[in-house]
């Protein structure tokens, strides 16, 4: 794609996807011109989950990539909706039996997220569902969860609850698993509870007529970059949600979501994800919206970052990756309660005694 | 003497049917987008397999495919090339089975046969392509033990039931 290399290659998409849904198409239209490969461009627009995304925002602008280029992410695009359209028709079901149930769910991330920043719930590539119900729910959710042949292992009902867990995984043959939270994360050594997010939440109708619940803007603001940061960005398709996620109305207030990362224990977290997101996703807003206390970041975060990437071996790479995470924890008494716990749970895995 | 997949007998039995479940479907310009949510599996079909396989409906004989494949795309099609098409469509679980007592008109033939068959016609493009992408592959049914679901924190791939993806590796989780 760029004569700069795979990290040029990575920026030439970021560049993009940044200037999908901006009011001057014309953008959009001359960093499509400047594209040197197409072919590399979609085989990494594939890899980052944004293959359909792109078809779209290329179709719409009405620019013509080479004819085979073109060819391919018509296809590639076509297929990426059509898997992810499987998945709409089960997250539909999954939420409507909660739903039936009388159970308050949240739908994180997935299909519903898909159908709000995108308007189509099949653009946003997910491989499982994750809903979010109350600690207390959880026996009524597998009891209705069940009733749809969905079942989760024994060994994983046995330690519900568990200070490190946050989510219980549901199987049934031939479709994707679903993630049933009972917390909404545990990331950057804290977990956070269900139970606050989930009184916040708004009611949400899906495209399909099903009802379910959606994180109040702000903690879904948190949420999406905090979860970017703990999966080191990996995939540009989470960076492009909290870009779209933040043109959507009700707009998140600034003011409100500072107060609640740090209310959750992931400031550090949040202003790390959500400086880099804006600058790779070349979002506005931020700016002037950073508490003073964060305007220097944990030091080295940003090396071990780039360690984790850079690494060609994949022992150092999660180590770095590890450390990382302990980096942006909110305190150092935090961070020196997760590195052990989070190394020990390496070590269990590693020996087979998890 | 059998029937033939394709061949009319009295009842209309044998003539071949789209398959009805677990296929999404979405059409493109000159071309048509199958995905088979049993089997993971993404297929292109030209132009010429999707007016074949749109009119697998149980009713229409081969002799009216002929005719469209005649009228629409213009080739001098015949009862060979249709039987070619169908036995590809058939290969890659696009047709309801034939029913029992019936039997394939012929062995489907391998790809470079069937491109022989197609160039006779004047038609150089493939039938039907089937797509792997990482989307239908992480899509797939599940991933077996000790292999990875999860590679620098990116969902890769499900683990079969009674697995959980949960053994780390380096930068990869693996299933166990």
């Amino acid at each position: 794609v760029s004569r700069h290399g795979p990290k040029g290659n990575v920026r030439v998409l970021e560049r993009l996807l940044s200037a999908i849904g901006l009011e001057d198409p014309a953008c959009f239209v001359d960093r499509c011109a400047a594209v040197e490969s197409w072919p590399a461009l979609l085989r990494l627009a594939e890899h980052h989950g944004v293959l359909a995304v792109l078809e779209r925002a290329v179709r719409r602008s009405q620019y013509e990539p080479p004819a085979e280029a073109g060819l391919v992410l018509r296809r590639r695009a076509a297929v990426q909706r059509l898997v992810q359209s499987n998945l709409v028709a089960v997250s539909d079901e999954v939420l409507a039996a909660l739903d039936r149930a009388g159970i308050p769910a949240v739908a994180l991330k997935g299909p519903v997220l898909g159908e709000r920043i995108h308007g189509d719930p099949a653009l946003r590539v997910a491989f499982d569902l994750d809903v979010m119900v109350a600690f207390d729910q959880v026996p009524a959710s597998l009891a209705a969860l069940g009733s749809l042949g969905y079942q989760a292992a024994a060994a994983d009902v046995s330690v519900l609850g568990a200070s490190s867990g946050h989510h219980i995984v549901l199987r049934r043959d031939d479709s994707p698993p679903v993630e049933l939270h009972y917390r909404l994360s545990s990331n950057f050594g804290v977990s956070i509870p269900s139970e606050g997010p989930l009184a916040r939440s708004l009611a949400y109708r899906t495209r399909a007529g099903v009802v379910c619940r959606v994180l109040a803007p702000e903690d879904e603001l948190v949420y999406l970059a905090t979860h970017a940061a703990a999966h080191l960005f990996a995939r540009l398709a989470w960076l492009l949600d909290v870009k779209l996620l933040l043109d959507l109305q009700p707009a998140p207030d600034w003011r409100v979501a500072w107060a609640r990362a740090e209310e959750q224990q992931v400031g550090r977290a949040f202003a790390f994800a959500i400086t880099r997101i804006a600058s790779r996703m070349d979002i506005c807003p931020l700016a002037g919206s950073l508490p003073p206390r964060f305007h220097r970041p944990r030091p080295g975060a940003a090396a071990l970052l780039a360690a984790s990437d850079r690494s060609s071996s994949s022992l150092s790479s999660t180590f770095f990756g590890r450390c990382f995470r302990t980096a942006l924890c909110d305190s150092p008494i935090i961070a020196a309660a997760d590195l052990p716990r989070r190394t020990a749970g390496v070590v269990r895995r590693r020996l087979g005694l998890d | 003497m059998r029937p033939k997949l394709g061949e009319e007998s009295a009842m209309g039995a044998t003539l071949p049917r789209r398959r009805g479940r677990g296929l999404l479907v979405e059409s493109l310009a000159d071309e048509t987008i199958v995905y088979d949510t049993t089997r993971h599996k993404a297929h292109c079909l030209s132009r010429l397999a999707t007016l074949i396989w749109s009119r697998c409906d149980g009713q229409t004989t081969m002799a009216a495919m002929v005719e469209v494949l005649r009228g629409e795309l213009g080739v001098p099609a015949d009862e060979t090339l249709v039987r070619s098409a169908l036995g590809q469509l058939e290969r890659l679980h696009l047709l309801e089975p034939a029913p029992a007592g019936a039997t394939r008109a012929e062995a489907p033939l391998s790809r470079r046969d069937l491109a022989r068959v197609l160039a006779r016609y004047g038609i150089a493009a493939t039938l039907v392509a089937t797509i792997v992408s990482p989307t239908t592959a992480a899509a797939a049914s599940c991933v077996k033990a000790g292999k990875a679901c999860m590679r620098k924190g990116v969902v890769i791939g499900t683990c079969c039931p009674k697995l959980s993806c949960s053994r780390v590796r380096g930068n990869r989780v693996l299933c166990q």
